[in-house]
C-alpha cells in the first residue's frame, strides 16, 4: 500500500484518501480480494428506497431536430414543425405529439456535447460513462447501477436487457466487476429457453423430483466444511424462483388494451414488456432499438421512426405516472450522439456528437424541465455543454448515489465510479 | 540438508504410523537407503501432517476414491462394471495400480487436453487455428509424455505460421499479435504473478509486483511482431532489430524508467548494438522473408523462462499441478506468489519443485506421486469430533471439494445416464434423421451459422429445435452453459442458475433418461428389488454403493409411483445427477 503514497498528482489525492479510509487496517489479500465497505453502507440505504432505472437506448443515433430540439425555419431545420407542450412555452417536434403531452413529467437535456463520433467505440464509451483510460474495462450503466444499488432481495434478476435478436446472460456488460454483474438478455423479449419446463413435466413431479435432489445434497452436506453444497443449492433456488415468475416473461399474457396504447412494433412491445417487469421489482431494464441511423433519407426515416418511440414512452411515462412510480423509477431516453444540422447529398444527416437532446424523467429528477439550449441553427451548444461524465453523474445522483464520493475498487485500485473531472448536472435534478 | 538428523526421524516417524511393526524393524535397519528413497509422496504426507494442527481424516472409501482418480485421470466417471470390479477386488495394491492403469489410459491425454486447454486459453476461442487442432496438438504431447518445460519453450519460442502452427494458439492466434496481453498471460500462467495493476504502476499493495517486473517481461515480446513473407506466402511472428532498452512510466510518477530483457528475480539480459547493416543473421527481404535478426530476445524468454534455474517457473508449474489434483494451490490464489501471500507449506513447495526439475519436468511422475499420497486419497468428511470451523482448506486435513469443470459434468453425464453408449462421437457420424436443422438464424448482432453442425447460439436462443445428437455436439452445450466466460479462469466453484435451468429443463438430458437399449433406467426397469435398483443407480451415477437410508428412499418413492415407474426411475436418477455429490469431486 505504501507506493500510494508517492503518488503526487493533485488528481489522486481524493482517490488516496479513500484508499486510507476504507483500506486502513485490511491485510493485503488476493487480486480481486478486496471489497469496498463504503459500497455496502451505500446498498443497505438504497434497498430502502427501492430504486429503479429503465434506460431506453436508441441505437444509431435519434435525430435531436426531428424530436427534442426542432429548429423549424432555420437553415438546417428540415420539414417539420414544431408543436407546444404541456409546459408553457416548450415545444418539440411535431413527429412527439404524446410526449409533449406529459412534457410536465420530463427533463429534456438540449446541451449534450460529447465527444465519440464512431458507432463502434461510441456506444459502449457512452454507455460505459466515458471513463478515462485507467487500464481496466468499465462495466456499462446497468451492471454498475446493479453495483452500486445492490441486488434486491426480490429472487429476479437485476439486469435485465429486452433487445431485438439473440439473448442469453451478456456478462461482457459488467466489465472489471465481475461477470455476475452482467445482464440476463431477453432476445426479442424471450426469456432463457430452459426457464420453460417441458410439458411432459408436471408441478408435482418437479416438486418431488427437487424434494429427492433436497435430501440427496442434505445427506453429502454431513460433515462438510465447504459451503461449495449450500451455493449449489441456492443456485437452483434461484432457479425455480425464476420459473415460479416466468409469466412476466410471457408476451402473450400482456393486456390487448396496453399493446395498442404502446404500439406493435418491437420497441412498442419491449417497452411494455419492461413496464411489467418494472412493475415486479427489477432493478435495471436496458431496452434497446436498433436502426435510428438515418444517413440517408433522414425526413421519411424520422417520420416513421420517431412516433415509434414517440408512443410507447410516453405511455411508460404516463404509466408510471399513474401508478405513483416516478417517484422510484428513474426514465433515460438517450442514443449515442445526435445528427448533423447539415443535410448530406442523400437527404441524410450524420453523426453529430456536438450537440444534442437527451430525456429524463422520475426518480430524482426535476419535472417540467429544459436544461441547455442550443444556437439558433442547433448546430452548437449555446452555453454550457454537457458530457457523458456529467450525465454519470447525473444519474447516480438521481438514483442517491453520491458519485463524488463513492468509489469501485478493483484490485486495490480505487476507480471513480463517474469521471472525476465532472459534476452531476444540477438544473436536472429535483 | 537432507542428511539432516531431524528430518530423518520425521521420515522415520512418517513411516512407522503407516506400518506394521516389521517393516518399521525393516525401516530402522535400512535407515539410510530409506531416507535416501523416501518417495515423494510419503514426503507429502509428511509435510502436511507436520503442520496438520488437528486429527486428519482417514483414507476416504473405495467408491469416493475411484471416483476421484477416475475424473482427475480421465475426466469422466468409470462404469458401473468398472465400479463393482474395484470394490470386489482385495488386492491391496489396487489403488496404486488403479492410477498407473489410468495414467496410461488413452483418456489422460484427453483429460489432460481438456484441463490445460481451459488453463491456457481460459476458453477465449477465436483465431485462425482451429480449437481442435490445438487440442489435438497438446493430446499428443501428453500422450508423449513431453516435459513441460519443453512444452511451454514452445508456447513461447513459436515457430512456425501462426494461422496454423497448433501451438499458436497460446501467444499468437489473432489477426494481431498483443505483447502485453501475451506478458499479462505468461506473468500469470507460469511465474503466478498477476502483474493487472503493474502495467501502469507498481501493485499497490504487493511489493514484488512492480511496473518493472511487467516491462522486463515485456521487453523480451517488444520486437515480436506478425509479418507477412508475401513470397513463401507464410505470416511469422517475426522479430525486429532491438536498438534500446524499453521506456516505460507510472502513471503516479511521471519520471521514465527503462528495462532490457528481464525475468522477475533474473538479471537483465544486455540488448547489444550492432553497426548499422550488420544486424541481421538474415537479411529482410522486400515483401519476402521479414529476416532474422542476430539478437532475438525471444527464444531467449522461451528458454529462460521454462528452465531449470527459473525458480518461480517450477514453483508456478508444481502449484498449478498441485492444485489441479487437490481443489488448493499451496500458494493460493495461484496468481498472486509473492512475499506477502506465502505458501501455505513452504518446504513442501520447494521439495515438488525441486524434485519435479529433477525428473526432467515429467508431469505424469508428478501427478503420480501426489496422487498416490494419503494426502490425495484422504475422505472429504469431516474426522470424527473435528470443529468444521478448524479444517481451513490449506491444512488439507480433509479432502477439498472440486467442482467437474464443464466437460467432466458432459462426460460424467453421458456415462451415467447411458448417452455414451448409444450417441454417434461425432458430427460426421450422426445419422441425417438426427442432424440439426439449419438453423433460421437472421440476426443483426452478430451471431453466425457455422457450416455444418450445431449451432449452441441458436438452440440456446429456440431458435434451432433439434438438440445435439451426437458426443461433440452435446459437449458443446454442456460448455456452453457450464463454462465460464471467456477470459475468466476457472478455479473456483461458480455455479449459476443456468446450470440449474439447464439440468431441470434441458430436453436432451431428460431424454438420456428415458429408457433405451441399455441405458441406465432402461436396466433400472428390469430390476425386480427396491435394493437391487438402489444399488444399480448409485453404482452408476455415484460410484458407490446406497446406504440402507438411500435404499429405503427409493423403495418409497418407487412405491408411492406404481402407476409410472419409468418416470419415476427417471427421476430417482435426475436427483442424483442434480445433486451437489454428482456436482464435485469429492
Amino acid at each position: 500500500m505504501k507506493r500510494w503514497y508517492e503518488c503526487g498528482s493533485a488528481e489522486h489525492a481524493l482517490s488516496r484518501r479513500q484508499m486510507l479510509g476504507t483500506l486502513a487496517g485490511t491485510a493485503a489479500v488476493g487480486a480481486c480480494g478486496l471489497s469496498s465497505l463504503m459500497q455496502q453502507t451505500v446498498a443497505a440505504e438504497m434497498k430502502k428506497q427501492n430504486r429503479q432505472v429503465i434506460f431506453i437506448w436508441l441505437d444509431g443515433g435519434m435525430s435531436q431536430f426531428e424530436s427534442w430540439d426542432p429548429k423549424p425555419d432555420s437553415e438546417f431545420g428540415g420539414p417539420f414543425r414544431s408543436i407546444p407542450t404541456s409546459v408553457p412555452g416548450v415545444h418539440i417536434s411535431e413527429l412527439m405529439p404524446h410526449s409533449a403531452k406529459l412534457m410536465h413529467h420530463l427533463t429534456v437535456v438540449r446541451s449534450m456535447c460529447t465527444k465519440d463520433p464512431n458507432h463502434s467505440t461510441g456506444v459502449a464509451r457512452i454507455q460505459r460513462g466515458d471513463p478515462a483510460n485507467r487500464g481496466v474495462n468499465y462495466p456499462y450503466l446497468g451492471a454498475a447501477v446493479t453495483k452500486l444499488l445492490g441486488t434486491p432481495a426480490n429472487g429476479l434478476p437485476p439486469y435485465i436487457w429486452i433487445k431485438p435478436g439473440s439473448g442469453g446472460f451478456i456478462y461482457q456488460e459488467a466489465g472489471f466487476l465481475g461477470a455476475k454483474y452482467g445482464a440476463l438478455a431477453l432476445g426479442e423479449g424471450k426469456p432463457p429457453i430452459h426457464i420453460q419446463r417441458p410439458d411432459t413435466i408436471s408441478d408435482a413431479d418437479d416438486a418431488a423430483r427437487n424434494e429427492l435432489r433436497r435430501l440427496a445434497n442434505a445427506r453429502f452436506r454431513l460433515d462438510r466444511r465447504e459451503s461449495e453444497v449450500d451455493a449449489y443449492e441456492q443456485s437452483y433456488d434461484m432457479a425455480m424462483q425464476l420459473m415460479k415468475r416466468k409469466e412476466l416473461f410471457d408476451n402473450s399474457r400482456l393486456p390487448a388494451k396496453d399493446i395498442a396504447r404502446y404500439g406493435t412494433h418491437p420497441l412498442g412491445r419491449h417497452l411494455l414488456q419492461a413496464r411489467v417487469l418494472l412493475e415486479a421489482g427489477v432493478q435495471f431494464i436496458k431496452v434497446t432499438s436498433y436502426h435510428w441511423d438515418t444517413h440517408g433519407d433522414n425526413f421519411n426515416m424520422s417520420q416513421q421512426l420517431v412516433p415509434q418511440v414517440d408512443q410507447p414512452f410516453a405511455a411508460l411515462i404516463q404509466d408510471l405516472a399513474d401508478r405513483s412510480m416516478l417517484d422510484n423509477v428513474l426514465v433515460v431516453l438517450m442514443s449515442e450522439f445526435g445528427r448533423t444540422p447539415t443535410i448530406n447529398s442523400r437527404l441524410g444527416r450524420d453523426h453529430w456528437p456536438d450537440a444534442w437532446s437527451l430525456a429524463l424523467a422520475g426518480a430524482g429528477i426535476r419535472r417540467g424541465n429544459i436544461v441547455g439550449q442550443t444556437t439558433k441553427n442547433g448546430a452548437f451548444v449555446d452555453g454550457e455543454g454537457y458530457d457523458v461524465g456529467h450525465l454519470f453523474h447525473t444519474i447516480f445522483s438521481a438514483l442517491g448515489i453520491n458519485s463524488k464520493k463513492i468509489e469501485y475498487k478493483n484490485n486495490g485500485q480505487p476507480l471513480p465510479i463517474a469521471r472525476d473531472d465532472c459534476e452531476p448536472i444540477k438544473l436536472a435534478l429535483a | 540438508m537432507r542428511r539432516n538428523g531431524v528430518r530423518q526421524l520425521a521420515i522415520l516417524q512418517t513411516v512407522s504410523t503407516r506400518s506394521s511393526f516389521l517393516p518399521r524393524l525393516a525401516a530402522l535397519l535400512l535407515l539410510p537407503l530409506t531416507c535416501a528413497a523416501a518417495s515423494l509422496s510419503s514426503e507429502i504426507d509428511r509435510h502436511i501432517a507436520q503442520k496438520a494442527g488437528g486429527t486428519l481424516a482417514p483414507l476416504a472409501s473405495d467408491g469416493e476414491f475411484l471416483r476421484r482418480a477416475w475424473l482427475d485421470f480421465t475426466g469422466s466417471i468409470p462404469t458401473p462394471a468398472e465400479t463393482r470390479a474395484f470394490l470386489a477386488d482385495k488386492n491391496p495394491q489396487k489403488r496404486a495400480q488403479l492410477i498407473d492403469r489410468l495414467l496410461a489410459s488413452p483418456q489422460f491425454p484427453q483429460r489432460m487436453e481438456d484441463a490445460i486447454t481451459v488453463m491456457l486459453l481460459e476458453r477465449r476461442g477465436g483465431g485462425k487455428v482451429p480449437e481442435a487442432k490445438w487440442r489435438e496438438w497438446l493430446r499428443a504431447q501428453f500422450a508423449a509424455n513431453r516435459p513441460w518445460n519443453a512444452l511451454v519453450h514452445d508456447l513461447i519460442l513459436l515457430e512456425g505460421d501462426p494461422k496454423v502452427t497448433p501451438a499458436a494458439k497460446f501467444l499468437a492466434d489473432a489477426e494481431k499479435f498483443d505483447q502485453e496481453k501475451a506478458t499479462h498471460d505468461i506473468a500469470r500462467l507460469f511465474l503466478g504473478m498477476n502483474l493487472q495493476c503493474a502495467q501502469c504502476h507498481d501493485h499497490p499493495t504487493v511489493d514484488d509486483f512492480t511496473q518493472g517486473s511487467f516491462y522486463g517481461i515485456y521487453a523480451f515480446l517488444a520486437q515480436s511482431s506478425l509479418k507477412e513473407d508475401k513470397v513463401a506466402k507464410v505470416t511469422l511472428l517475426a522479430e525486429g532489430v532491438a536498438t534500446n532498452r524499453v521506456e516505460f512510466k507510472s502513471v503516479f510518477r511521471k519520471t521514465n524508467e527503462v528495462t532490457g530483457p528481464r525475468l522477475p528475480g533474473g538479471k537483465e539480459i544486455p540488448v547489444p548494438t550492432f553497426p548499422k547493416g550488420e544486424e541481421y543473421e538474415v537479411m529482410p527481404a522486400k515483401n519476402g522473408n521479414p529476416g532474422v535478426p542476430k539478437f532475438r530476445s525471444r527464444p531467449l524468454l522461451a528458454k529462460e523462462l521454462a528452465s531449470e534455474a527459473n525458480e518461480r517457473f517450477a514453483h508456478t508449474s508444481v502449484n498449478r499441478f498441485w492444485f489441479q489434483l487437490m481443489g488448493r494451490g499451496l500458494v493460493h490464489p495461484l496468481d498472486m506468489m509473492h512475499k506477502e501471500n506465502p505458501p501455505s507449506h513452504p518446504e513442501l513447495l520447494n521439495q515438488l519443485a525441486r524434485e519435479f526439475i529433477a525428473h526432467k519436468f515429467d508431469v505424469k511422475w508428478l501427478l503420480r506421486e501426489i496422487a498416490l499420497s494419503e494426502t490425495y486419497q484422504r475422505a472429504s468428511r469431516a474426522p470424527k469430533g473435528a470443529d468444521l470451523a478448524q479444517l481451513k482448506p490449506e491444512t488439507y486435513r480433509v479432502a477439498n471439494l472440486k467442482s467437474l469443470s464443464a466437460e467432466q459434468v458432459a462426460r460424467a453425464t453421458m456415462l451415467a445416464t447411458g448417452a455414451a453408449d448409444w450417441l454417434p462421437k461425432t458430427p460426421s457420424e450422426t445419422p441425417a434423421a438426427a442432424a440439426p436443422a439449419a438453423a433460421d438464424d437472421t440476426e443483426e448482432d452478430g451471431a453466425t451459422k457455422s457450416a455444418k453442425g450445431f449451432n449452441v447460439k441458436a438452440y440456446l436462443n429456440g431458435k434451432l429445435k433439434q438438440p445435439p445428437g451426437n458426443v461433440v455436439d452435446a459437449l458443446a452445450l454442456f460448455v456452453a452453459t457450464f463454462a465460464n466466460p471467456p477470459g475468466e479462469p476457472e478455479v473456483e466453484f461458480a455455479p449459476s442458475m443456468s446450470h440449474a435451468l439447464f439440468l431441470m429443463n434441458e430436453r436432451l438430458v431428460l431424454d438420456w433418461l428415458k429408457p433405451r437399449d441399455n441405458n441406465l433406467t432402461a436396466r433400472l426397469a428390469k430390476l425386480k428389488t427396491p435394493a437391487a435398483i438402489a444399488d444399480e443407480l448409485y453404482i452408476t451415477v455415484l460410484t458407490r454403493p446406497p446406504e440402507p437410508a438411500e435404499i429405503a428412499e427409493v423403495e418409497s418413492y418407487l412405491a408411492k409411483n406404481t402407476s409410472r415407474p419409468e418416470t419415476a426411475l427417471g427421476e430417482l436418477a435426475w436427483a442424483l445427477l442434480a445433486s451437489a455429490e454428482f456436482r464435485m469431486i469429492h
